[in-house]
């Protein structure tokens, strides 16, 4: 495919994404998740152990993250890097503090009580259903016992978000004879155990409230065109 | 002359295309290999035959040029998968309070009988990726080439021990009459709730839940094209297996019918507990 990067266009409820970022004071910070990590900072290559368990009387072993997720808009850059811009939101009626830190080789390696993996994933979405692989994934970990690792959001507190999209991946995602697809994003927490690398517990996943339409398009003058918001 | 593929191979075997019948001189060219998807992968192999590691199948072609003609050649080869299927732990019974308690004489809370109860536990110990780089059809393709391996894995139920004890006084107030439970159907019918039945037990319904979301069928057949990010892919992965296990589990938690009851629904009378003012 010869194509061009484009944001093409972003669904309906970006009136409603508007509205509700407007009437509210969000975090003036932005955690940045598409600027490269250190190698030594990705943590390990490998996934951690999980498991499945229950007994009498229990219902579910996921825990609930009290957040919303809204897609605020994307965008490519000159080099065909898409970014995705999220706010995540407290929805919650206590404090939530979020894995902030990029570093995950150091809260992987530091055993330590709360320690956690945060994920946003880009998933694209087919016939109303989302499809089994990602195009895009933010990372952050973090941990009590590791300053600054995490970011306390009070109840209604915002935290704005980039995340990339990969272009590859992207590609791959497209559906046959389209140039485009939607894509919505999940939001997910992996407790790791205390001691060892292992999953203690994993959280719902939140899946935001609007989706995000991102594609190819034939170009001839080799920049990305359009724009959030159309 | 033909392009001669094998027409399946198991994920993770070598696989090699050859050319016959070509002529003496002729030279070989474009070798490539096309998924379902339309991801390539191509060669400068130069040789009448091209081979490596298959992980997903597709089509390989290659250019035979003789004579000044050129003749395109293709063949499909199929991935099969590795039998990774996680099979469901067999019911084991242990003592009371192995996992839970259950209150002896037993007493009812809420709507658990306090008669039985399950658990099941299955731990895999994750898992990493395993790229190729043979210059083979399938290089640049990622995979696991190693099962999903579970360092525990178990069903286990308990049975009440004064409900087993057929001189208890609990199950001797089990009589059968006056529209209260014999005590044979009592254990027999706790019996199939937690694990002794293909339909109406919590061990049916984890079994069952098993094989319809079974995490090593899924981890066996996920394989990334290339240029895939990883990072990504893995996590995909292991949230896969995640939602599967959560399905399983709350397949499971459903409950079958009530410890009095038949494995067909029928009521077959009241449990009589303690202080059994109430029964006979």
């Amino acid at each position: 495919m010869r194509g061009r990067l484009v944001i093409l266009t972003l669904l309906g409820s970006l009136v409603a994404v508007n509205q509700l970022d407007g009437s509210s004071n969000p975090s003036q910070f932005t955690l940045d998740l598409t600027t490269p990590v250190a190698e030594n900072q990705q943590g390990r290559s490998d996934m951690p152990g999980g498991e499945a368990n229950w007994r009498t009387g229990q219902s579910s072993n996921r825990f609930q993250l009290p957040l919303s997720v809204h897609i605020l808009k994307s965008w490519a850059d000159d080099t065909g890097n898409i970014t995705v811009e999220i706010l995540l939101r407290n929805t919650g009626d206590s404090s939530f503090d979020i894995p902030i830190s990029r570093d995950i080789s150091r809260v992987e390696q530091t055993a330590s009580k709360s320690r956690s993996l945060f994920f946003l994933r880009a998933v694209p979405v087919y016939d109303q259903k989302l499809g089994s692989d990602s195009i895009g994934l933010g990372q952050t970990a973090g941990s009590l016992s590791i300053q600054d690792s995490l970011m306390r959001l009070k109840p209604g507190d915002c935290l704005r978000v980039l995340i990339p999209v990969t272009p590859a991946d992207l590609k791959r995602s497209l559906p046959k004879n389209s140039d485009r697809v939607k894509i919505r994003i999940i939001c997910e927490q992996w407790h790791l155990d205390d001691q060892r690398y292992f999953i203690a517990s994993t959280s719902d996943q939140v899946l935001s409230v609007n989706s995000i339409v991102v594609g190819f398009q034939d170009g001839t003058d080799g920049r990305p065109r359009g724009k959030s918001g159309e | 002359m033909k392009l001669n593929c094998p027409s399946s191979v198991t994920r993770g075997d070598s696989a090699t295309c050859s050319v016959s019948s070509a002529p003496t001189a002729a030279t070989f060219s474009s070798w490539k290999f096309t998924d379902a998807n339309n991801n390539t992968v191509t060669s400068g192999n130069t040789a009448s035959s091209w081979s490596g590691m298959m992980v997903t199948g597709g089509t390989v072609s290659v250019n035979v040029s003789s004579g000044g003609q050129s003749s395109p050649l293709s063949a499909t080869v199929s991935v099969t998968n590795r039998n990774w299927h996680t099979n469901p732990a067999s019911p084991a019974q242990v003592p009371n309070g192995t996992f839970l308690v259950l209150p002896v004489p037993p007493a009812q809370s809420g709507s658990d009988s306090g008669l039985g109860a399950a658990a099941y536990r299955l731990t895999d110990t994750g898992f990493s990726i395993t790229s190729i780089g043979d210059s083979g059809p399938n290089t640049g393709y990622s995979y696991y080439a190693s099962p999903l391996n579970f360092s525990v894995s178990y069903y286990q139920y308990e049975i009440n021990p004064d409900l087993e004890n057929s001189n208890s006084t609990f199950s001797q107030h089990q009589t059968g009459t006056n529209g209260f439970i014999s005590w044979s159907d009592l254990l027999a019918q706790t019996r199939r709730h937690e694990y002794n039945s293909t339909t109406q037990s919590h061990c049916a319904s984890y079994s069952n839940s098993l094989g319809r979301n079974n995490p090593g069928d899924y981890f066996e057949s996920r394989v990334a094209a290339p240029s895939t990010n990883l990072t990504t892919f893995n996590a995909d992965t292991r949230s896969g297996i995640n939602s599967r296990y959560d399905t399983i589990t709350t397949d499971t938690s459903v409950e079958p019918y009530p410890v009095n009851y038949s494995e067909a629904g029928v009521p077959l009378g009241n449990v009589c507990y303690p202080p059994y003012t109430a029964c006979p």
